[in-house]
C-alpha cells in the first residue's frame, strides 16, 4: 500500500505540473513536425531514384602491360558503363584537381604494387577519392568494391585450389560477365519504405522515452534539496519501496507519453505505426526500463544529482546520434558502433513493425532489447546493494 | 517503563568519532531534552533512533522494540520532526500532511479526520489548502510538526524545531510540545537553546564530544552546580592587577574576562559582591552594570566542558 502511496504522489506531481506537459507531450509532437517537414527530402517515398552517371579518374600506377585482371573488362560492361564513366588521369594530383573542379564526381588510384600484392595472395585494395555528392560516392564505391571482392575471392581460391579450380572459375565469371555484371531490383523485400515523419516519429519516441530516466533523476534530486527523502527515510518505508516507488510512478508518466506521440503522430501526421501493438508496447516498455535503469545506476554512482542528469543526457544524446535517431549516417564506424546502441534496436524493431516485416525479425530486436534491460537491471541491482542510495 | 534505551552506541564518520559509546535511557510520558553544542552528536543519536543511521555498535530499544532488528515497527511508533524543514513547497498544506499520513497507513475518513486535527492542533486550519512556498518561516515550522504527528505517534522526536523563527512561533511550539506530551506522547526535544530545554524538559541529557556527560531531572543537574553562582558585570578600566586580585580571592572559584565583560563564580554572590566592587574601585575600575545569576544548565555545561553551549 506504501508502495502504491509512493507510484500515486509520483504520477500526480509530473501530472500537475505544467512544464512537464508541455516537455513530455507537446515538445516530441512538436519537434517531430519540424524534424518530419524539414529533413522530408532525405527520405523517398519509396519510389526508385534514377541514379546519374558518375564520371570517375581512374589512377593507374601499375606498369604499362601488366596484368589487369578483368578490370578493363568489368568496366567495359554495359550496365556499369551507364552506370560509370570512366576516365583515365596521369597522377592523384590530376585526379584531385579534376576533382575540385568538378569536372569528376569520383577518383580511384590503383598503387603500384597492387597487381604484386593480389599475385602474392594479399589483400587487394585500392584507395577512393570521394567527391561532393554522397550518392555519387555511394554508387562507384559500390561496384569498385565489388570488383575487388572479386578479385580477392578468385586469389584466395588460386592460393587454395590451385590453378586449375581458378581457370574453371574463371569460366563461371564469364558466364555471370555474360549475363551481366548488374542486376536491377527493389532492395526491401515488399518494397516497402518510410517516411520522414515514420523516421522521425520512432527516433524521437525512442529519445524522449530514453530522457525519462531523468524524471526519476531529478524527483529524487528534488527529494534530497527538500529533505523530504530525510523524512522518508524515517518512515515505515523501506528505502528500495521509495526507489521503487519513483520507478514505476515514472514508468507510468512515461508510457502515457508513449501513447501520445503514438497515437498523437498518427492523428495529427497520418504515422502508419504497423499492425503489431504487442510488439509496439513491448519494445516501448523495455526502452523505458532500459531508460529508468540506467537514471538509477547514474545517481547511484555520481555523487551529485546534477552531474548524473547530464550523464544521462549525454548517454541518450550519444546513443540517439550513433543510431541515426537525428539523421541516418552513412558512415561505417558509426554504424557499427550504432549496433551497440539501445536506440538502434528499438528503432530497427519499431521501423520493422512500420514496414509489416516478419515477426521473427521483428522478436529477434526485442529479444536483444531485452537483454539491454535484463544487464542494466542487473548492474542496477547490485549497484543498489553495493552503494545503496547516498543522500 | 523505559520507551528508548540506548545502550552503548557508537557511530563514526571516517576517523571522527561522532557517537562515542553513548547510553541513555527515556521513560515513557516524559519530555526529554537532549542539549548540547553544535556538533555534540544530537542529530546524529536521533538519526540512529528512527533508523536513518546504522551504529557500529550497541543497540536501541524503542517501545521495546530493536531499531537494528525491526526498523519498520520502531518507525511506525515515531514521529519525527525534522531540523530543516522537510515539505513539498508546491503541494497544499493539508496534501502534505495527508501524503505522510497515508505512509503511516492511514486511510479514508481517518486520514481525513487526522489531517483537519493535526492541521488544527498547529494552528493551520484556515491555510488547508494553501501552498506552504508562501508561508512564512513559523507557519512552515509549525507544519513541519503537523506532518509527523498526525499518526498520533508514541514518541515525537524534534530535532532543533524553533531554529531561525521569531518568538511568537517558538512559544506556540514549545507549548505544543507541552501539549502533545499531555496528550500521551513521550517527546524527546534537542536543542542547543539552554532556555528552552529548561523550560519544557522533565529531564536533560548534557550531551558532548558524542557522549553523555550529564543526566538527570533538572533539579538534579542543578545541584551538581550549586554553591556556584555567576556575578556579571560590565565594567572599562579592567587591568591585569584587577583580575590578580580577584584571582586571589578565596571563594572566588574562576575568573572570565573579555573586553568590557567579566563573569565571576563563587559560592554565594551576596556575601562577595561587596569584596569585589571594592578590589575593582579600589583600581579605578569602572562599573556600569552587574547582574548576579543562580546556577543554570549553562553553568554546568561551563562547569563540565570549560566551555559555553554556543561556543
Amino acid at each position: 500500500m506504501r508502495l502504491t502511496t509512493i507510484i500515486a504522489f509520483e504520477v500526480r506531481k509530473l501530472i500537475r505540473a505544467r512544464v512537464v506537459l508541455f516537455n513530455l507531450f507537446l515538445l516530441p509532437l512538436l519537434l517531430i513536425f519540424i524534424l518530419g517537414n524539414a529533413l522530408s527530402p532525405m527520405f523517398n517515398s519509396g519510389g526508385d531514384q534514377t541514379l546519374e552517371q558518375v564520371s570517375v579518374h581512374l589512377v593507374k600506377s601499375t606498369a604499362e602491360g601488366g596484368p589487369d585482371l578483368g578490370l578493363e573488362a568489368f568496366l567495359s560492361n554495359p550496365e556499369i558503363k551507364e552506370t560509370l564513366r570512366v576516365d583515365p588521369a596521369a597522377n592523384r594530383a590530376e585526379a584531385e584537381a579534376s576533382l575540385r573542379s568538378g569536372k569528376s564526381d569520383f577518383a580511384v588510384v590503383i598503387p603500384e604494387d597492387f597487381e604484386a600484392r593480389v599475385t602474392r595472395g594479399e589483400t587487394a585494395e585500392w584507395e577512393y577519392i570521394l567527391g561532393k555528392d554522397q550518392t555519387k560516392n555511394h554508387v562507384a564505391e559500390m561496384i569498385f568494391d565489388a570488383y575487388l571482392d572479386e578479385v580477392n575471392r578468385m586469389q584466395a581460391s588460386a592460393i587454395v585450389l590451385g590453378p586449375d579450380a581458378v581457370t574453371a572459375a574463371m569460366k563461371q565469371v564469364q558466364q555471370a560477365e555474360n549475363s551481366g555484371f548488374v542486376e536491377m531490383a527493389p532492395l526491401s523485400e515488399h518494397g516497402a519504405s518510410f517516411s520522414a515523419f515514420q523516421y522521425y516519429a520512432v527516433s524521437m519516441l525512442i529519445m524522449f522515452l530514453l530522457y525519462s530516466g531523468l524524471m526519476v533523476n531529478e524527483s529524487l534530486r528534488s527529494e534530497i534539496n527538500n529533505r523530504t527523502l530525510y523524512r522518508l527515510g524515517s518512515m515505515p518505508i523501506g528505502g528500495l519501496s521509495i526507489f521503487a516507488g519513483k520507478i514505476i510512478g515514472n514508468g507510468l508518466v512515461t508510457s502515457l507519453q508513449a501513447a501520445v506521440i503514438i497515437f498523437g503522430t498518427s492523428w495529427l501526421y497520418g504515422v502508419e505505426w504497423g499492425n503489431h501493438p504487442f510488439y509496439l508496447a513491448a519494445i516501448c516498455g523495455l526502452v523505458i526500463l532500459c531508460s529508468m535503469m540506467i537514471a538509477v545506476i547514474a545517481s547511484l554512482w555520481c555523487k551529485s544529482g546534477a552531474t548524473a542528469g547530464t550523464l544521462v543526457q549525454i548517454i541518450a544524446v550519444i546513443m540517439t546520434f550513433l543510431s541515426g535517431g537525428f539523421q541516418p549516417i552513412p558512415v561505417d564506424l558509426i554504424q557499427r558502433l550504432g549496433d551497440f546502441t539501445i536506440n538502434h534496436w528499438a528503432m530497427q524493431g519499431l521501423l520493422r513493425i512500420m514496414l509489416g516485416a516478419d515477426p521473427a525479425l521483428i522478436g529477434h530486436h526485442i529479444l536483444i532489447l531485452g537483454i539491454f534491460g535484463g544487464v542494466l537491471m542487473l548492474i542496477g541491482i547490485i549497484t543498489y546493494r553495493k552503494v545503496g542510495y547516498h543522500e | 517503563m523505559a520507551l528508548v534505551e540506548v545502550k552503548d552506541a557508537i557511530k563514526r564518520y571516517g576517523d571522527k568519532v561522532s557517537v562515542d559509546h553513548l547510553s541513555l535511557t527515556i521513560e515513557e510520558g516524559e519530555i526529554f531534552g537532549l542539549l548540547g553544542p553544535n556538533g555534540a552528536g544530537k542529530s546524529t543519536t536521533i538519526n540512529m533512533m528512527v533508523g536513518l543511521l546504522r551504529m557500529e555498535q550497541g543497540d536501541i530499544r524503542i517501545d521495546g522494540l530493536s531499531v537494528k532488528e525491526r526498523p519498520l515497527e520502531v518507525k511506525r511508533r515515531i514521529g519525527l520532526v525534522p531540523q530543516d524543514l522537510a515539505l513539498y513547497e508546491s503541494m497544499p498544506a493539508a496534501d502534505n500532511v495527508a501524503f505522510f499520513g497515508r505512509l503511516y497507513g492511514l486511510r479514508g475518513r481517518e486520514l481525513k479526520a487526522r489531517v483537519a486535527e493535526a492541521l488544527a492542533f498547529v494552528g493551520l486550519e484556515d491555510r488547508a489548502k494553501e501552498l506552504p512556498k508562501t508561508f512564512s518561516g513559523g507557519m512552515k515550522r509549525r507544519l513541519n510538526i503537523a506532518c509527523a504527528i498526525m499518526h498520533h505517534p508514541k514518541l515525537i522526536i524534534m530535532d532543533e524545531p524553533t531554529v531561525g523563527i521569531d518568538p511568537q512561533s517558538r512559544n506556540h511550539i514549545l507549548e505544543s510540545v507541552r501539549e502533545l506530551n499531555r496528550m500521551g506522547s513521550t517527546v524527546i526535544y534537542t536543542s542547543h537553546y539552554m532556555e528552552e530545554v529548561s523550560a519544557i524538559c522533565d529531564r536533560v541529557a548534557i550531551v558532548d564530544q558524542g557522549h553523555v556527560i550529564a543526566c538527570g531531572t533538572q533539579e538534579e543537574l542543578r545541584e551538581r552546580v550549586s554553591g556556584e553562582e555567576k556575578i556579571k558585570m560590565r565594567a572599562t578600566g579592567i587591568r591585569e592587577e584587577v583580575l590578580a586580585e580577584l584571582r586571589m580571592h578565596p571563594r572566588i572559584t574562576r575568573v572570565l574576562h573579555q573586553e568590557q565583560e567579566l563573569e565571576l563564580y563563587t559560592p554565594s554572590s551576596q556575601n562577595d559582591l561587596q569584596d569585589i566592587l571594592y578590589i575593582c574601585a579600589k583600581h579605578d575600575a569602572v562599573i556600569h552594570s552587574v547582574v548576579c545569576e543562580q546556577p543554570t544548565l549553562e553553568t554546568l555545561f561551563l562547569n563540565l566542558t570549560g566551555r559555553k553551549l554556543r561556543d
